[in-house]
C-alpha cells in the first residue's frame, strides 16, 4: 500500500474533501466559504478520477462524471460570486456574520 | 522514486488546501487554492486523464480562480476588523468535519479493504481525447450526449442569472431614470 494506489487516492481526496468542510464552517468571509466548497468539489473530482483509473478501465465513465461536476462547480462560482458582489454592493460587507438579510438592505426597506 | 513524488505532491496539495481555508489575508488564499487545483492537475496527468486535466487548469485556474479573485478585489481584500474565530467555534469545526471521516473510515474498513493495491492495479489505457469527444457528442446507448446538452443549458443559465443578479440594482436605476423622463415629458 505505498505510492499512487486507489486507497491513497482515495484517502487524498477524502482528506480534501475534510479541509473543504472545515473552511466551509470556519470561514466567515463569503468568497473563502465559495472557495472552500470549490475544494470539497476538487476532491470528489479526484475520487472520481482515481476510481476510473483503477477500477473502471477503458469505461472512462469517471471523466464524464468529472465534466458534469465541473460544470457545476463553474455554475457555482459563477452565480455565487455574483450573490456575493450583490450583498456587498448593498450591505458593504460580505461577513458571513453580518450579513443577516439578503436582498435590500434595512434602510432600503424602510426608505 | 515515484512513490516519493506521490507523497511530497499530497504533503504540498494539503499544505496548500490548509492554506487555503485558514489564511486571513483573502488573496493568498485564492492563490493557494491554485496550488491545490495545480497539484491535482499533475496527479491527473499521472492518472492519464489528461483531457480532464486541460479541462481542469481551464476551468479552475482560467475561470473559478479569476472570477474569485475578482470578487476579492471588487470587495475588501482582506478579512478586515474581524475577530480571530473563537476556539470553541474552531473546535466545533473540526468535529464536525471529522465525523464524516469516522463514518467513511468504519465504512472502508469494514469492507475489508479490497482496493487493489499498486502491483495489480487495472492500468487502464490513457482516455484519448478523440473517443471521449467522439461519446460526448454520441446520441446512441453509450453516448453522452444529453448530459452534454443539459450542462451547456445549465451553463447558460448560469450566466443569464449571474447577470441577472448582478445587475438588479442598475436596471432599477434605469427604470426610475425612464420614470423621471416621462414624468419630465408630462410635465
Amino acid at each position: 500500500m505505498i505510492g499512487l494506489n486507489l486507497a491513497n487516492a482515495l484517502t487524498l481526496s477524502l482528506v480534501l474533501v475534510l479541509i473543504g468542510a472545515f473552511g466551509m464552517l470556519r470561514r466567515r468571509s463569503l468568497i473563502l466559504v465559495l472557495l472552500s466548497i470549490e475544494i470539497m468539489l476538487n476532491g470528489a473530482n479526484l475520487a472520481l478520477i482515481s476510481f476510473n483509473f483503477f477500477l473502471w478501465g477503458t469505461s472512462e465513465t469517471g471523466h464524464y462524471l468529472y465534466m458534469l461536476s465541473i460544470g457545476v462547480a463553474a455554475v457555482e462560482a459563477a452565480v455565487g460570486l455574483a450573490m456575493v458582489i450583490v450583498i456587498f454592493r448593498n450591505t458593504r460587507d460580505v461577513t458571513r456574520d453580518r450579513v443577516s438579510l439578503l436582498g435590500e438592505t434595512k434602510a432600503e426597506a424602510e426608505a | 522514486m515515484r512513490d516519493v513524488l506521490f507523497y511530497l505532491l499530497c504533503a504540498v496539495m494539503l499544505g496548500f488546501a490548509v492554506i487555503a481555508v485558514t489564511s486571513r489575508n483573502l488573496f493568498r488564499a485564492v492563490l493557494a487554492f491554485a496550488g491545490v487545483i495545480l497539484g491535482t492537475v499533475i496527479l491527473f496527468f499521472a492518472l492519464g486523464a489528461e483531457m480532464t486535466a486541460l479541462a481542469q487548469i481551464l476551468v479552475y485556474i482560467g475561470g473559478v480562480m479569476i472570477f474569485v479573485l475578482y470578487a476579492v478585489f471588487l470587495t475588501s481584500g482582506e478579512e478586515v476588523g474581524m475577530p480571530k474565530p473563537s476556539v470553541a467555534k474552531i473546535i466545533f469545526a473540526l468535529i464536525v468535519a471529522a465525523i464524516p471521516l469516522s463514518l467513511i473510515a468504519g465504512l472502508a474498513l469494514r469492507a475489508g479493504c479490497t482496493f487493489p493495491v499498486a502491483g495489480e492495479a487495472l492500468q487502464s489505457p490513457i482516455a484519448s481525447l478523440e473517443s471521449i469527444g467522439l461519446r460526448l457528442l454520441n446520441p446512441g446507448a453509450d453516448g453522452f450526449l444529453v448530459p452534454f446538452e443539459l450542462i451547456s443549458v445549465l451553463l447558460l443559465a448560469a450566466m443569464v442569472g449571474a447577470i441577472a443578479i448582478a445587475t438588479r440594482e442598475k436596471e432599477a436605476e434605469t427604470a426610475d431614470g425612464i420614470l423621471t423622463e416621462k414624468q419630465e415629458d408630462a410635465s
